[in-house]
């Protein structure tokens, strides 16, 4: 299909992002995303638009072509390890674009990561895998109870999709968010150090909560729960329990 | 407060008046010798160094108010300031009447008073003091733009001075005094006995009764001084001795005898000083007589004495890059020198890095280190754009283009071997407003401008730019006149002996600086709100001759309204895509135009008899020039600031980082000097080191030619406006100079506020 005709839904594009990923990264963040975690900080990202109101934010559409034009910008400061990351919202559920996307991509030497909450069948993956340089996939916990209560669904196909990934050989980098009130916990964390230690992630990541979506609920109307931003010394503790630090 | 600077002044008219008929060079040093070394600041118990003068830079009050400077007051040569004479005529009225003499006899005789008043007609209308009219002495310019000329012009000159001298201090540094008078014999063996030869001989024996003056000082001081002090000024009292007599041999000799040049030239540029003295530093290092941090404490030191004998928009040292004899000597002292820059957190010296693509990466990390401390410096430049961009800029071969430095605010000289002092302003936004007015003021309505014609019948954007281009060439043309008379009438006056020895080729060739001894002789012009003029443009090309939204006379309506009434309009100008944000169309503009510049001003320079000529883009001139110009069509409104030197226009930069220094990037390397400012905040360098680091140098290598990183932390700066008691630490780069955020009014605060926050 021609590279304009498909469209893509974006709430934004990071240009320098340097915490989508390795390196230098254009981040790409598609809209929709049928997860509701109650700690995440780009609302805009699964609100319908015709909700936006008036605030600032706005639902664009993109063709392939215009995305890569808009990723190559960039191209001189990606080096070795920097590239695109698909974000969002959940990426994934766009999956019929980030596969001839993803692929315009890889022709111009653009290193491609998929930043994802996993919650998608698999078929979305076998799609994508081949032009998808690298995963960032989350673990928010292991309890499946403990899941659904935070994020309104049942984490079962998450993990399946992840073992299947690392199956086939996929590079994963894992992050977890760390929320306290939710899997802040010696306890959840020693599970999730147990669920990897079957495999080879290339990294593992703690992203501490932080606030920075506030202003957009407010933005938006909405309210949004507040939990408690975990201090350096926390993060630490928490690294400890992974074994990522000594 | 003493009486005795009103006995210095008068000597020194006296002995100008005694050497009236002389040549310059011997009336120039007799005078200075008048004046020095009596008129120099005394050391005191806690000095570590001897050598001040007793003035901050070109601050207007001088105790000494006659002298022979190469710029006080922004003025060449010989100089009073009338002020000074009024205060001391306030202050001592027994001798008012001499003074009322004194100030009766240079407001004929200062140098610059003749340069305006002999200029014939030509040149004299495009100077200041006619634009604008003269202060109530009738002798600088007033200081508010006054009626005749209406209340803007494209470019101007009141200046006449040498804004900046970047010295070779190992002219000096390699022979010593005794050397020095044998260089002199030398040359004057093959080229003859002349009057500069006799004055560098006087001006060497000032030298020497300086270093003998302060070294009396010094052993006063020692039977009285406490036992720390004792310990420094016994080693001052001997340096101080043996340099009358011999080479430096240590860091800290070698320092002392620069410092005794500096004060006495009046230079306040340091020139490429990790060349000049790494090997000292590292001699002293593998001899035991200093060690790492005993060398960063004498360093901080010798910055303090720097500080005290420059000004805000000078002070430049220069270390790193490319043609660095003993390069590894270099390269420590740099680090060295950062980090005195680091611990002192001040905003003089105006530490300043040169990098290239091999070059020991240390530099680079330790340059990140301050920059991540907010310590405003270094400012970075490229080698690998510059050297061939100022080889071309310039007419100089490779080995004098690997010396470029930047002087004061950022225009380039080549360190020991040029001058080209940046005496007049050029205002590019003033320009394209005559381009669409016909040749006048946007505000005024007075011709500024040349007739380009009735923007009603530019039928395509090439006629507008057409017109704009002829606009600046005519200035051009006459700029270039403008400094040709300045230096015709310099040299008939002054030929900046003391100075000549620390240029190449004047002893040489037995001729200094204003005499044709130095090796190149250019000028400058300070360009100001290019920014502006591309984003205005771009507004132009695209809504009314290819969107046919709007014709021009419709737009030069709009703002000649100021956007009064067209507020719509103006929030459609404003959203047209900006310079900093990647758009070739818009992007692709510039280069161009900063071509015909500095090609046009060479043409016109070389035409004239310089060296070369060029236009810099360096300047925060466009704060205070905003008010006198009109709206334009980026949608600026009539007295807004510009954007200053090579940067976005503050806030319209809303695409990231990399958009913003890929536009940046997109410059003409054979300019007169270029500065990009961009603000990042600490959280970012912090956390994301290596990433950033990879970003600039990227900068670079795609052809960025220079950076001024001013980082803070989130908030910081509007904390500071609440609280600037609290934050006084907070340093910035406003772009040409440096200051303490807290002390700026408050239009450059929010200027620099509005800058994008990376």
């Amino acid at each position: 299909m021609s590279l304009t005709v498909r469209k893509a839904k974006v709430f934004d594009i990071q240009r320098a992002s340097m915490v989508d990923g390795p390196g230098v990264r254009t981040t790409v963040f598609f809209h929709g995303c049928d997860m509701r975690c109650q700690w995440c900080h780009n609302p805009e990202g699964f609100v319908s638009p015709d909700e936006y109101g008036f605030s600032e934010f706005k639902v664009k559409q993109y063709s392939v072509k215009e995305l890569v034009d808009i990723v190559s910008e960039d191209i001189v400061f990606y080096g070795d390890d920097g590239g695109v990351t698909c974000s969002g919202g959940e990426c994934m559920l766009q999956s019929d674009f980030l596969l001839p996307f993803l692929k315009e991509c890889k022709k111009l030497g653009i290193n491609t990561a998929i930043d994802t909450s996993g919650y998608v069948t698999f078929e979305n993956f076998m799609k994508i895998l081949p032009c998808t340089d690298l995963f960032l996939y989350d673990i928010k916990c292991i309890s499946s109870e403990l899941h659904e209560k935070f994020t309104g669904v049942n984490n079962v196909r998450i993990l399946s999709n992840l073992r299947a990934l690392f199956a086939l050989g996929a590079n994963v980098i894992i992050r977890i968010p760390l929320i306290p009130g939710f899997n802040a916990t010696k306890e959840e964390f020693l599970k999730i150090k147990d669920f990897l230690s079957e495999y080879n992630p290339k990294g593992v990541e703690i992203l501490p909560f932080h606030t920075l979506g506030y202003p957009k609920y407010e933005r938006l109307g909405m309210n949004c729960r507040k939990f408690i931003v975990p201090d350096n010394k926390m993060v630490n503790e928490y690294r400890k329990i992974l074994g990522l630090i000594q | 407060m003493s009486e005795k600077y009103i006995d210095l002044s008068i000597a020194f008219t006296n002995t100008y008046k005694k050497f009236i008929d002389t040549s310059p060079e011997i009336r120039e040093i007799m005078c200075l010798k008048s004046l020095y070394p009596f008129g120099l600041k005394d050391i005191n118990e806690e000095s570590i160094f001897a050598g001040s003068q007793h003035i901050d830079g070109t601050s207007s009050f001088n105790k000494l108010p006659v002298v022979f400077n190469p710029k006080k007051e922004s003025q060449i040569a010989y100089f009073a300031s009338i002020p000074t004479l009024r205060y001391y005529q306030k202050e001592y009225p027994h001798r008012a009447d001499e003074i009322e003499s004194l100030i009766n006899f240079w407001k004929k005789e200062s140098t610059f008073i003749k340069i305006r008043e002999e200029a014939p007609e030509e040149i004299r209308e495009y100077l200041f003091p006619y634009m604008m009219g003269l202060d109530d002495e009738g002798y600088m310019r007033k200081t508010k733009p006054g009626k005749p000329r209406g209340s803007g012009f494209i470019s101007g000159s009141f200046d006449t001075r040498i804004a900046g001298l970047m010295p070779d201090f190992k002219l000096i540094l390699d022979y010593g005094i005794e050397g020095l008078y044998s260089q002199v014999d030398k040359y004057e063996e093959i080229n003859g006995k002349n009057d500069f030869y006799k004055s560098v001989r006087l001006a060497l024996e000032l030298v020497t009764d300086t270093m003998e003056y302060y070294r009396r000082q010094a052993e006063n001081l020692i039977s009285t001084a406490d036992s720390k002090n004792k310990e420094r000024l016994i080693r001052l009292e001997k340096t101080l001795s043996d340099l009358q007599v011999r080479k430096p041999q240590t860091l800290y000799e070698a320092m002392q005898f620069v410092a005794i040049f500096i004060v006495l030239t009046g230079i306040d540029n340091f020139g490429r000083m990790d060349v000049y003295f790494g090997d000292y530093l590292v001699n002293d290092i593998e001899s035991g007589t200093l060690d790492d941090e005993k060398a960063v404490e004498l360093l901080m030191a010798f910055w303090n004495l720097l500080s005290e004998n420059s000004g805000a928009y000078d002070s430049r040292v220069v270390l790193g890059g490319k043609g660095r004899k003993n390069e590894e000597n270099a390269d420590r002292f740099a680090i060295i020198a950062m980090e005195a820059t680091r611990r002192l957190h001040q905003i003089k010296p105006v530490v300043t890095l040169r990098l290239y693509e091999g070059q020991n990466p240390e530099l680079f990390e330790k340059g990140i280190d301050l920059i991540s401390e907010g310590c405003i410096y270094p400012t970075i430049y490229n080698d690998d754009v510059c050297i061939k961009g100022y080889m071309e800029s310039m007419n100089v071969p490779y080995e004098d283009a690997l010396d470029y430095t930047p002087i004061g605010c950022g225009e380039m000289v080549i360190a020991g071997k040029s001058v080209g002092s940046p005496n007049s302003t050029f205002r590019m936004l003033k320009a394209l407003e005559a381009a669409l007015h016909n040749g006048r003021d946007g505000v005024s309505g007075a011709m500024v401008g040349v007739p380009t014609g009735e923007i009603s019948e530019f039928n395509t954007f090439e006629e507008l730019y057409d017109a704009f281009l002829k606009q600046l060439d005519a200035r051009l043309k006459i700029d270039a006149k403008v400094h040709a008379w300045n230096k015709k009438i310099t040299a008939r006056e002054a030929v900046f002996v003391l100075p000549s020895i620390l240029m190449h080729d004047c002893i040489e060739k037995g001729k200094g600086i204003f005499g044709d001894g130095v090796r190149y002789f250019g000028a400058n012009l300070e360009g100001f709100g290019l920014t502006n003029v591309i984003n205005s443009l771009a507004v132009i090309k695209k809504l009314v001759y290819e969107d046919k939204k709007y014709t021009l006379p419709q737009i030069v309506d709009i703002l000649d309204n100021d956007f009064k009434g067209f507020e719509k309009d103006q929030k459609l100008f404003k959203s047209i895509d900006k310079f900093g944000n990647n758009k070739p169309w818009v992007d692709d503009l510039k280069l161009p135009i900063e071509k015909f510049l500095n090609e046009r001003a060479n043409y016109y320079g070389k035409l004239n008899g310089f060296h070369y000529c060029t236009i810099a883009s360096v300047n925060p001139g466009g704060i205070n020039i905003g008010p006198a110009t009109a709206a334009s069509a980026d949608g600026r409104n009539k007295g807004e600031p510009f954007a200053l030197a090579n940067s976005p226009m503050p806030g319209t930069d809303v695409s990231g980082i990399t958009a913003m220094l890929l536009s940046a990037a997109k410059s003409y390397p054979a300019n007169g000097g270029y500065v990009t400012n961009m603000n990042i905040s600490r959280e970012t360098i912090v956390k994301n080191r290596e990433k950033t680091e990879g970003i600039f140098k990227t900068y670079f290598k795609i052809g960025g030619i220079q950076l001024n990183i001013n980082c803070f932390s989130r908030g910081d700066l509007e904390k500071a406006i609440k609280n600037p008691e609290k934050y006084r630490n907070i340093i910035v780069r406003v772009s040409g100079y440096s200051a303490r955020f807290v002390d700026l009014d408050r239009v450059t605060q929010i200027h620099i506020m509005e800058r994008t926050l990376y």
